[in-house]
């Protein structure tokens, strides 16, 4: 809490200095954000860990900094702080910070921690104001995640491809290593996997080599885009106990996604499929050891018709398949119920833009299946809840 | 025949409004650059923060129009995204460090006094507001 205060002491700061619009202090840019959330679920507990009484711990906070050093330079960073249940709890972290150098419009080169391009959304996830939804499709988007891919420590090179008549082509390579912060969601994503097995993380988690690279094709039609996206983990070791046991999970997970956007006036259309693919998943104990291949699957349509200035509509519907193999829960374990081999989330949005700098929205989710419904926040009973439940939530963001 | 006359005058009166925003907008720039026409691309490109230099290598300055009548005809005919998703983009870019959002100026007259004097620059105007010491692009 006294870091958020502290971040919101920033803000609040820079707010002051530069009332109405971005600030401009000596060439250095300053913009920001604040978004302050509320979740409702019935059934279960969803995203945080107690929102079926109702969660303000739903929040995000950023501040950027940039500075054109000379035509080819650019220099940047972001703070940034999130609360989401128990998960991050207000811990300011450095989001972002990379020095970007722009030889030709074909050719650049980042170095420093910079932003994953993975998707649509997950560089922009973290700024409300920028999409009609307030919750993105989790199975792709998961938010107990961000931490983890938000961002790489590393290198890259990017560039914009004039393709003359067939349209532009945008490339992103990055190579690095991923900061994970078992508090800021991660640990509680990854019982999912562990649990089943009545293991739990005993450790550090290190990971040390990731890379990743993202395509998007922008073909003659005005508005269309086309993206693929990677990302190839080098090396995830984590410490895990069974018991009294000490031993260790390695894995070096593949994710790829498939994206299409069409903007035709006030109407944005979007498609994402994203696949992914653990590869062999070693566990390894003084006594015993298994291997086993995870593939995940998820993919999401949405809609999103701005109908005025002030007011925009917006749907989706996703699927999750945390195993692939296993769309109808026949091999879960005796710690799941079968309905956690899947997600079907259907959702509306409404959105208000009250003026430039503020904007509300209010969302209802219909689900079917639990395959994000964490055991952690929802201890499994004698009796199955059901695959049902209904969440909601509302947000108000700032911007400037 | 009477009804087909008419039905042809209300053809063209809707039509009017789109005929007239195809002519009204003018892109300029500054007399030391040396292209005297762009494509449409080039255009949504630079405007996009894809494309930074001018074919001789010099950078390009480029500049908007705040909330106006132009600047919605520009976005529309030659980025084909409305006010609301051109701030978005260039807020993505923002907080995703990857760029620094255009100037934006008040009138059409304070855009053509920047572009006269700033090497590089490309902006745009209304058709009629007066100018002096810019060029006029073609853009096709």
């Amino acid at each position: 809490m006294k870091k958020y205060i502290l971040m919101l002491s920033i803000l609040s700061m820079t707010v002051w200095a530069c009332p109405v619009a971005a600030d401009n202090m000596g060439d250095v840019n300053i913009n920001g954000f604040i978004s302050q959330g509320f979740l409702y679920s019935d059934t279960y507990n969803y995203l945080a860990s107690d929102t079926k009484s109702g969660s303000f711990e739903y929040n995000e906070a950023g501040i950027c900094f940039s500075k054109q050093l000379n035509d080819k330079l650019h220099l940047g960073l972001q703070l940034f702080s999130r609360d989401l249940g128990d998960a991050s709890n207000n811990k300011i972290t450095l989001d972002w910070a990379y020095a970007d150098y722009r030889y030709k419009d074909w050719l650049g080169l980042r170095a420093g921690r910079i932003k994953l391009p993975f998707g649509l959304y997950n560089e922009s996830r973290d700024m409300d104001m920028l999409r009609t939804s307030i919750v993105l499709p989790q199975g792709i988007y998961t938010d107990l995640l961000r931490d983890l891919i938000i961002a790489v420590n590393g290198a890259g090179v990017y560039g914009n491809v004039d393709l003359s008549v067939a349209g532009n082509l945008e490339y992103q390579l990055l190579a690095g290593a991923m900061n994970v912060d078992l508090d800021s969601g991660i640990g509680k994503y990854m019982e999912v996997f562990l649990n089943p097995m009545g293991a739990s993380i005993a450790g550090t988690v290190v990971n040390n080599k990731i890379y990743a690279g993202a395509l998007r094709w922008e073909p003659p039609i005005v508005g269309l885009l086309f993206g693929y996206s990677f990302s190839k983990v080098g090396n995830l070791e984590i410490p895990i106990s069974l018991g009294s046991s000490i031993g260790s999970m390695a894995s070096s997970p593949m994710s790829q996604i498939f994206s299409v956007e069409y903007t035709w006036n006030n109407l944005v259309l979007t498609a994402e499929y994203f696949f992914s693919d653990s590869g062999d998943t070693s566990v390894q104990f003084p006594f015993f050891q298994f291997t086993r291949t995870v593939k995940q699957e998820s993919y999401y349509v949405s809609a999103a018709y701005r109908f005025v200035d002030w007011f925009t509509l917006g749907a989706y519907y996703s699927e999750f398949y945390p195993d692939s193999d296993d769309k109808d829960g026949d091999n879960v374990s005796q710690e799941q119920y079968y309905h956690d081999a899947w997600e079907k989330d259907l959702a509306l949005t409404f959105r208000f833009d009250i003026n430039d700098n503020w904007i509300f929205k209010i969302e209802g989710h219909a689900v079917d299946g639990t395959a994000l419904v964490f055991r952690a926040d929802n201890p499994k009973g004698d009796e199955d809840p059901g695959s049902r439940f209904y969440y909601g939530a509302a947000k108000l963001t700032v911007v400037f | 025949m009477r009804i087909k006359k008419l039905i042809w005058v209300i053809v063209f009166l809707a039509l009017l409004p789109a005929l007239a925003s195809a002519e009204d907008v003018v892109v300029i720039t500054n007399p030391s650059v040396s292209a005297v026409a762009l494509r449409k691309k080039d255009v949504r490109n630079i405007y996009r923060g894809k494309k930074t230099t001018w074919d001789d290598g010099s950078k390009i300055v480029f500049v908007v129009l705040k909330k106006s009548p132009t600047h919605d005809r520009f976005l529309k005919k030659y980025l084909g995204k409305t006010d609301a998703q051109f701030d978005r983009f260039w807020q993505k870019q923002v907080f995703a460090g990857k760029g620094i959002p255009p100037r934006a100026f008040d009138s059409d007259q304070a855009i053509v006094n920047f572009v006269a004097n700033t090497p590089g620059a490309i902006g745009y105007i209304s058709a009629d507001t007066k100018i002096a010491n810019v060029k006029i692009i073609t853009v096709q």
